[in-house]
């Protein structure tokens, strides 16, 4: 039975839509990092906002359209020459202000920035960018939002796939706004992405990256001349926040 | 404090399990009283996170409302406990159950305070609702433990386990605490409509009136 207190508290976390995953509330930081920490769990994905901790673990459906998105940014970054460091579901913490907060994405990597952790093993937040791109694929439903995160992050452009259409959103003054090109692949219309991401028979053999990769060549055959006589130096590219 | 029961209509979400946590970890996280209806059960490490669905927790119910009807039409003595958390740290176990009671050890535990029974004592039945998961890997726990009877049910069968000598709990045909009963003849009372609660527990009660304290039908 709860009392009229534990119902009060409940309603914050009540509100946000049911997840599939568990939700725990006024969990501390330090818990967090704890069980974060345990290596055995990484499977386990955790986002951390606050207090309230989101546990998941992932579906197949989930895993197979990360993985799918994943191939196509690195074939497509491959083709076109355009370095790329991903970082598959690395852990991030937004841990210097009061409202501290960690999560995974379902993949990420620096892109625009690449250079600027290429000798970076670890990376370290507090001396590095945030990562330039993070990939959502949205197939359940969660409870603790990863937006309000990864904008604390200053991570510039997240995509959103949730099995129908693959979206690029950027951050603008601490708000994700919708946009039809990418930030870090600025030739690159991501809608155009999502018939590659569908799965059909083949999808994740070789053959659909091939088609994938006269696809990429033949739309963006200058990408390849300009990428060759990249620019190096400078400062990290910084959205405005 | 004032009390509500309120049902949640919660998604059924498949148990978190995570592996390696340290006891005072589990702890820890199961003192967050914001916490509470999430079920969690450690065993040596292993921490089981669950969120029971609302069908779970409404044949947890009913089921209580069926064990407190039963004692009320036969005058037992009887101190429920809820979903408790109990844990014995030397064996490294924790869980909740569905509901838990004392009633063979009713008298022993007049008077005694809650948080009292938490810490010394060991409940002489528990619940288990068994439609998100099975109950299975839970029974070491209760026997490390020491609780006399679980009641499983399935959304089909419902059955009383007891816990042996050895340690090991097999299923009986009647129960312990209460041994009048066989807990096979509560199911069609699960299966039935329960979409009017007050019709249902007075048939009930009717039917243990009849069952078990024949020629004192009436109340």
């Amino acid at each position: 039975m709860a009392t009229v207190e534990q119902l009060l508290a409940d309603e914050r976390i009540e509100r946000l839509a049911p997840s599939e995953g568990i939700v725990l509330k006024d969990v501390p930081w330090a818990l967090y990092e704890a069980l974060r920490d345990v290596e055995e769990n990484w499977h386990i994905k955790m986002t951390y906002d606050d207090g309230a901790l989101e546990l998941m673990s992932p579906s197949n459906k989930h895993e197979s359209i990360k993985k799918r998105i994943g191939r196509l940014i690195e074939t497509m970054t491959a083709e076109l020459h355009i370095p790329v460091r991903p970082l598959g579901s690395t852990t991030w913490k937004a841990d210097r202000s009061e409202k501290k907060g960690g999560l995974e994405a379902d993949e990420c990597c620096y892109i625009l920035n690449e250079r600027f952790v290429r000798e970076c093993e670890e990376i370290d937040l507090a001396l590095a960018p945030p990562p330039d791109l993070a990939v959502e694929a949205e197939v359940s439903r969660r409870a603790v939002p990863k937006e309000p995160i990864y904008a604390r992050l200053g991570v510039p452009e997240v995509w959103r796939c949730d099995g129908k259409s693959l979206r690029s959103f950027q951050l603008i003054a601490g708000e994700y706004v919708e946009n039809e090109m990418s930030l870090n692949l600025p030739f690159l219309r991501v809608a155009d992405l999502m018939p590659f991401v569908k799965w059909r028979p083949g999808a994740g053999g070789s053959e659909w990256i091939q088609e994938f990769q006269t696809w990429a060549r033949s739309n963006f055959a200058d990408q390849i001349r300009t990428s060759r006589s990249a620019a190096a130096g400078g400062t990290p590219a910084r959205n405005l926040l | 404090m004032a009390t509500v029961e309120k049902t949640k209509t919660r998604v059924p979400t498949a148990p978190i399990v995570l592996r390696d946590v340290p006891w005072n970890l589990y702890e820890e996280l199961r003192d967050i009283e914001a916490n509470w209806h999430v079920r969690m059960t450690y065993d040596h490490g292993s921490l089981e996170l669950m969120a029971p669905s609302a069908q779970h927790e409404n044949y947890a119910r009913l089921i209580g409302r069926m064990i407190h009807a039963i004692v009320e039409e036969l005058d037992m003595p009887i101190r429920s406990l809820g979903s408790t958390t109990w844990k014995e740290r030397a064996e490294l176990a924790g869980l909740e159950a569905d509901g838990c009671y004392f009633i063979l050890n009713a008298a022993g535990v007049v008077g005694r305070d809650a948080n009292d029974l938490q810490r010394e004592d060991t409940p002489d039945l528990a619940v288990e609702v068994e439609i998100t998961r099975s109950a299975d890997s839970k029974m070491p726990l209760y026997s490390a433990l020491g609780v006399a009877e679980i009641w499983r049910y399935d959304g089909s069968s419902l059955e009383s386990w007891q816990l042996g000598p050895g340690g090991q709990y097999a299923p009986a045909e009647r129960c312990l605490n209460l041994p009048f009963l066989k807990p096979a003849d509560l199911e069609p009372f699960l299966e039935s409509n329960h979409d009017d609660e007050t019709r249902w527990i007075k048939a009930f009660r009717q039917w243990v009136r009849e069952q078990f304290r024949p020629g004192n039908a009436e109340p």
